[in-house]
């Protein structure tokens, strides 16, 4: 999975240095970590996200909330 | 003041009485701010889809399943013509990991597949590609029991 594409991830922070290094090490085989709870990518023109939590926990309400388009301004 | 609302349509296709407890809450979020339309069979998704819909939310794991390979179809049209589709609630209670791995391989085309099932911190990705999540104010970490 891409790791732009990872909205929560586990165990590590993303930040646009670390998408950097990912490039730079393109010869890199992907790593175990890269696993994400949250995820949302572009498909054409529009997008698919996933939801992996099993609970309905409440705090990823505003995470659905974001993901569908309902907290833009 | 507009009294627009964007619809929100929620694919239920294999809803049982009991489901509503574990939605209920979050179907009242959406309901806050959007017109909720809940769909518990295919024409039904269709019917909603060709009226237009702002985004779609697969509360199920049908869609993972062979015999509903032609919805899946349909939601990956609807997704490439501009729309949103976001896999969850149920889904990942309700799906076997080799149907849902094939489905994102042959009908989505994602490198996406059913994760470690556990229960982990996880920090908001600040780099991800859409501003609908790095411009709202979501928590920076969760820990929740998920399939990543």
């Amino acid at each position: 999975m891409a790791s732009e594409d990872k909205i929560y991830a586990r165990g590590e922070r993303i930040t646009p240095r670390t998408i950097t290094q990912q490039l730079l090490e393109q010869y890199e085989e992907e790593d175990e970590t890269g696993q994400a709870a949250v995820a949302f990518g572009r498909v054409g023109g529009g997008f698919l996200g996933r939801i992996g939590d099993v609970n309905s926990e409440e705090q990823l309400d505003l995470v659905y909330l974001a993901l569908l388009g309902l907290l833009v301004s | 003041m507009s009294s627009y609302l964007p619809i929100i349509l929620v694919l239920s296709i294999e809803k049982e009485t009991w489901h509503s407890e574990m939605t209920g809450r979050l179907h009242a979020l959406i309901r806050s701010k959007a017109r909720l339309v809940e769909a518990e069979t295919k024409q039904a998704t269709y019917d909603a889809l060709a009226t237009g819909v702002a985004a779609v939310l697969v509360g199920d794991g049908a869609i993972t399943k062979r015999k509903h390979r032609e919805l899946a179809h349909a939601l990956v049209a609807y997704t490439k013509d501009g729309g949103t589709v976001l896999l969850g609630c149920l889904m990942s209670c309700f799906s076997a990991p080799p149907d849902f791995n094939r489905m994102m391989q042959t009908v989505w085309s994602l490198p996406w597949r059913y994760g470690n099932y556990s229960r982990e911190g996880s920090s908001l990705n600040e780099a991800a590609s859409t501003d609908r999540t790095t411009r709202a104010p979501l928590r920076k970490m969760i820990n929740v029991k998920a399939v990543i």
